[in-house]
């Protein structure tokens, strides 16, 4: 051994001393995430290319085929196009309205303030089926506290209002309600930590509350709207509870049985007992969410250090 | 510092890749019978007494089986994991027949073919066994039978004086009786896939035939399909048929304002008549038999449910396993106690004991529901996929679009078409 490699050596030993109670913090999310997270990605990607024709895995024996499957079923374009109408409409207009919120309610502080973002914050603590049944009473024109107003726009019935042209705006509904009240909080401590000598600073220039709203506060939050944006989109596309629900012999709305891309993948696995096809979508699914946040990243430098 | 962390990562894909195809399951092996191996039983809370029952009256066996409750909507999904890894099948179902076909296919491959066990005099005494005979194998035997019947407002017929249509052209023509003398008044409803099959199984309409295992029918264009459509459009417009399910808030309420005349239902459905949906007053409540087109020789009769019980083909008792269901299914003891109708023919009489009697009837509902039992017609064995939801897609789209049934009844292909084909079905319109 060289003189040099035992001085490296030394380097690396006293570097992992150095970093090992970081990594002793890191090393119980990271048991979780490859239990939960990268452990069932990977055997995503092996049964993907398992032929599951008798029930039972025949790792390898199917090639591409459960691709094929997936992309080419009849139900894949119309699902897809319906999670991309989702989006379209729902990620903008979720990330709008909470950060207008956030905005509105840290320009008067005290009690009222504090009350509406408890309030905001209760539907989100109420869990997604739950919600959802929430949900169908509120779109109930008979039963809704809304009733008036649904019945003032021709819906007479929930019957008449769940339709499936309009699934993305209800969803869109249902979820900005379950999520909104967290993304307020989140903004509004990012809000909270503002310097107050910035803000000052804006009010004695002259800012008043709107412009120190738009040209202080927005951009010093925008990282966490980009935060918000990658996740909101990821838990977007994997849509699944509401249009699942609502297609129920229970509740029996007027829901296409494969909606959502997720819908469909859980029918491969479960109606048809085609894992891997089912593998092959959810795959599918988790490699838009990666692009667009890999690209939003990009685009915006979301990770660049700051100075 | 991040080559590395890919390096480690591409290293533990590699490995994990490796270990589990390694751990490759292996093929079934030949499984060795044993009449005093414990068996599983999955069940519902209503069934727990049955299997109790049996304990009591069968102490030898009682600790041999093992009994649990399951939400067996995800009986099916359930059966592919155990498929899996090989292991953890229950030995005995209960379910409806719609879960018979649905884990018969060659991925699920779950259920045992019981002529082998069960005696040919008993397996040819149950009614509705069409969802439960599979080319030459039988699948599973029913428990309980949910035949249509025509349900009717006897107080209101009387004090209208209307007679109780025998055909669906007399029912017809009542509507317009009722749209003219009586407007307000209801004969059923029309509004899911349910009350889609209420009128069309009955006209024999081909929307879900299967004519055999592999090959699934529809053709809408069929004249029977016609005329059932022509039929519900018709009372649709004269706003005798509401629009909904049976058991929507409006529905229900229309019901309690004594507004329906008659409804079409399922033989359990008396149940629903005495307050735990509709309320009734006593001696109310008619019971006539299906209704048949005239052109029929006898009505072809439609099941909203009933149930069977079925056996897994992983076993290791069958023999304790299909004397189980043999005696769930026809024990006179047990079945003088359960309040639904019996698929099994030497028994059906205990089920008049029960309900005859009671104040809620009109006239004896028996004879009309033992009718309706032999009248199930081959359109009442389902499919490996679910009827019900594109069913309804069809009929509330045709609503919300204010379109006729009639212009409607090619989506009902349509939707049913592709989906069978996925499922391997050869679809046909001959």
């Amino acid at each position: 051994m060289t003189n040099q490699t035992i001085k490296a050596d030394m380097r690396t030993s006293r570097r992992w001393r150095r970093n090992l109670s970081a990594y002793r913090f890191v090393l119980p999310y990271l048991i979780f995430m490859l239990a939960f997270g990268l452990g069932p990605g990977i055997y995503a990607i092996l049964i993907s290319f398992a032929d599951f024709e008798f029930g039972v895995p025949d790792y390898f024996a199917a090639g591409l085929q459960n691709y094929v499957t997936a992309f080419t079923d009849y139900r894949f374009g119309f699902t897809m196009g319906n999670i991309a109408e989702f989006l379209v409409v729902s990620v903008p207009l979720g990330i709008a309205l909470v950060v207008l919120i956030a905005l509105l309610l840290h320009m008067r502080h005290g009690r009222l303030s504090s009350t509406m973002r408890t309030l905001f914050f209760i539907p989100g603590s109420v869990t997604g089926p739950a919600l959802l049944l929430l949900a169908i009473f509120m779109f109930s024109p008979l039963m809704s506290p809304f009733g008036s107003l649904l019945r003032a726009l021709g819906y007479d019935s929930f019957d008449a209002l769940i339709a499936p042209q309009r699934l993305p705006v209800i969803f869109t509904i249902i979820g900005f309600f379950s999520g909104a009240g967290m993304w307020i909080a989140i903004h509004y401590g990012a809000l909270e930590g503002i310097s107050h000598e910035v803000l000052e600073a804006a009010r004695i220039d002259g800012c008043n509350a709107w412009q120190q709203a738009m040209y202080i506060k927005f951009p010093l939050i925008r990282p966490y709207i980009i935060y918000q944006f990658i996740l909101i989109f990821a838990g977007n596309v994997q849509l699944f509870v509401e249009p699942q629900l609502l297609g129920t012999t229970w509740i029996m709305a007027n829901v296409p049985q494969q909606w959502s891309p997720n819908q469909l993948a859980y029918s491969f696995a479960f109606d048809l007992g085609n894992f891997g096809a089912a593998a092959a979508l959810s795959l599918l699914m988790l490699l838009v969410g990666l692009g667009a946040a890999y690209l939003v990243v990009r685009l915006t430098g979301f990770f660049d250090i700051k100075a | 510092m991040f080559k590395q962390i890919w390096k480690y990562l591409g290293l533990f894909v590699l490995v994990s890749i490796f270990v589990v195809a390694c751990g490759k399951t292996e093929a079934p092996a030949e499984i060795t019978y044993d009449e005093n191996a414990p068996i599983t039983v999955w069940i519902d809370q209503d069934r727990q007494p049955y299997i109790d029952a049996y304990k009591a009256a069968n102490p030898d066996k009682a600790d041999l089986i093992e009994e649990a409750i399951v939400d067996r909507e995800q009986f099916p999904s359930k059966v592919l994991l155990f498929n899996n890894t090989n292991q953890g099948w229950p030995d005995v179902v209960f379910g409806e027949p719609r879960f018979v076909g649905r884990v018969a296919d060659a991925a699920h491959n779950f259920p045992l073919d019981l002529k082998p066990w069960v005696d040919a005099d008993v397996l040819n005494n149950y009614d509705g066994m069409a969802g439960c005979t599979f080319g030459d194998q039988i699948f599973c035997v029913r428990n309980d039978l949910a035949q249509y019947v025509l349900y009717y407002n006897k107080p209101l017929m009387d004090e209208f004086g209307y007679a109780v249509p025998t055909t669906w052209e007399e029912y017809q023509d009542l509507s317009d009786k009722v749209a003219a003398e009586h407007p307000g008044y209801l004969l059923g409803t029309f509004g899911d896939g349910w009350t889609f099959l209420a009128y069309f199984d009955p006209s024999g309409c081909p929307s879900h035939e299967l004519v055999d295992d592999n090959t699934f029918k529809v053709d809408m264009s069929d004249g029977r399909c016609v005329r059932a459509a022509k039929l519900v459009d018709h009372m649709i417009a004269n706003k005798t048929l509401w629009n909904t399910d049976y058991f929507d808030a409006t529905f229900v309420q229309q019901q309690n304002d004594n507004k329906v005349l008659m409804v079409p239902m399922a033989s359990w459905a008396w149940g629903v008549f005495n307050g735990t949906y509709y309320l009734t007053a006593e001696h109310q409540l008619g019971v006539s038999p299906p209704l048949k087109w005239e052109d029929q020789e006898q009505a072809i009769d439609v099941a909203q449910g009933g149930s069977g019980w079925m056996v897994s083909r992983h076993t290791k008792n069958p023999k304790l396993a299909t004397e189980l269901i043999v005696w769930l299914t026809t024990n006179e003891d047990l079945w003088s106690t359960i309040p639904n109708f019996p698929a099994y023919k030497p028994i059906q009489s205990l089920f008049q004991d029960q309900v005859s009697g009671n104040d809620i009837f009109a006239n004896d509902p028996f004879p009309a529901m033992q009718e309706a039992a032999g009248l199930l017609g081959p359109l009442d064995k389902w499919p490996r996929f679910d009827l019900i939801s594109p069913l309804t897609e069809v009929v509330k789209g045709a609503y919300q679009e204010n379109a006729t049934i009639e212009s409607v009844l090619n989506m009902v292909a349509e939707k049913l078409t592709p989906l069978a084909q996925t499922e391997g079905y050869e679809v046909v319109n001959q």
